[in-house]
């Protein structure tokens, strides 16, 4: 069945190549909902969120041939540019003040209130599930990388913990990720 | 070895690269190293398809938006062209349960009343009966705020397609009831199981062509429970008890099963 949904994706995305607005049309439809959901949580913006998902798609729309659906699901391979995109403009200077903002609620401190967000977030019951199956360490490394927007030099300094360690934690925090969603049969297969 | 140094760094970044925590710098030489390097391309594909998962569940994307998007088309086919689509906003498909077609109702009630006009929404219904129009939208509105699992076992459960499944024990006396549908999509629904302490889980199998698959942890007094199976070559289903965390082979007797005849 995963394969089946990867040749959907690869016949949609050579629709859109061809120049089938329908294809891109359903795309948006199967696609848009988490694609515009992450923009939203990481930006903190719903218009600005709104921007990330129609560069996102448009991108598609002019450049199809970037999918590779042999190295990923087409949703992996938007939300990778949605949170791409998202944290260029977290990170650029005319968001400087969104920035600014995002860190105060994000200090060490609060770095206990983001877990808490990411908790109230409609993920999937066993995708928290696995989050909360990992070393407090390990979890809060991802949760302030992928959900906060920090570089690992950053979480780093956040954690008052060396790089090193901060770049392991988040590998083998991704490996133990996968090994856990995959006995709870969510993991898709690459 | 300054070679077999120089990749293990690679390595190193794999999964902060993945999560656009590294500097510009780093990254455009990770993307360098990846499209060369097919075990770490492999390992990066891994970590994105996790990450992936990490995302909202969010379901629906808005219809203005993609109006906007539309907008931005150069050149798209018109209907007038032969095998043209229509430009109208993308329609939930799939599923046949009532709550399709009152969704619909709903996104058409709405522009109805709206000030902002919404060119995609056929509006079918413009003199419906403005009472019958106001009790779809309570019982909508009433739609919406359940929890979206609920709404879509209610859906399987109502769907023809849907092939309900019980599983039993002689042995225990429990029994459980699963609902699969074609596409593999399954509902743990209902279930005698008795609960388990704390550091005890039931696990979903599937038997698939003759291998025992885990379908699934299921917790220690399960709810409804969402999974999904390949569904060719689908055999049977058992639950077992486990340690918490589950396994990823068991060596316990299932607590409930049903094996197709």
């Amino acid at each position: 069945m995963e394969t089946t949904a990867r040749q959907e994706d690869i016949e949609l995305v050579g629709q859109i190549a061809a120049g089938h607005e329908g294809a891109l049309a359903e795309v948006y439809r199967r696609h848009g909902g988490p694609v515009l959901g992450l923009a939203k949580r990481l930006l903190r913006d719903p218009n600005l969120a709104e921007e990330v998902v129609q560069e996102v798609i448009l991108r598609l729309w002019n450049n199809p041939e970037k999918f590779d659906g042999t190295r990923g699901s087409l949703r992996s391979f938007l939300l990778a540019h949605t949170h791409g995109r998202s944290i260029d403009l977290i990170r650029s200077e005319s968001a400087r003040r969104i920035r600014e903002e995002r860190d105060a609620q994000l200090a060490v401190e609060a770095g206990l209130s983001l877990e808490e967000e990411v908790w109230e977030m409609a993920l999937a019951d066993h995708v928290r599930q696995a989050l909360g199956e990992l070393d407090e360490g390990v979890r809060q490394a991802i949760e302030l990388a992928y959900f906060g927007g920090h570089t690992y030099r950053e979480v780093a300094e956040l954690l008052n913990t060396p790089e090193g360690t901060i770049k392991s934690r988040i590998r083998s925090g991704l490996q133990s990720l996968n090994g856990l969603l995959t006995k709870a049969g969510l993991a898709p297969v690459s | 070895m300054s070679i077999k140094v120089d990749h293990q760094k690679f390595q190193e970044l794999l999964g902060a690269y993945a999560l656009h925590a590294v500097e510009d710098d780093e990254s455009l030489i990770m993307q360098l190293h990846v499209d060369e390097c097919s075990e770490c391309r492999d390992e990066l594909d891994q970590h994105l398809d996790v990450v992936s998962l990490l995302s909202s569940t969010e379901r629906f994307a808005p219809t203005d938006l993609w109006e906007t998007i539309a907008d931005e088309i150069p050149d798209a086919r018109t209907l007038n062209e032969p095998g043209a689509f229509r430009r109208h906003p993308p329609a939930a498909s799939g599923l046949k349960s009532s709550w399709v077609v009152r969704a619909a109702a709903l996104a058409a009630v709405l522009a109805m009343f709206s000030t902002s006009v919404i060119q995609t929404v056929r509006l079918n219904n413009v003199n419906a009966d403005l009472a019958v129009e106001q009790s779809t939208v309570a019982a909508l509105t009433e739609d919406l705020q359940r929890p979206p699992l609920d709404m879509a076992v209610e859906a399987a459960l109502s769907d023809s397609e849907g092939q309900r499944v019980i599983l039993g024990s002689q042995v225990s006396g429990s029994n459980a009831i699963i609902v699969l549908m074609s596409d593999g999509t399954g509902y743990v629904v209902e279930h005698t199981l008795q609960p388990l302490p704390a550091d005890r889980t039931y696990q979903l199998w599937a038997i698939i062509d003759g291998k025992i698959i885990s379908a699934g942890i299921l917790g220690s007094n399960p709810g409804v429970v969402p999974f999904r199976i390949d569904p060719d070559g689908f055999a049977g289903f058992a639950i077992t008890e486990e340690s918490l965390g589950g396994v990823e082979a068991s060596t316990n007797d299932p607590v409930v099963a049903w094996l197709d005849a």
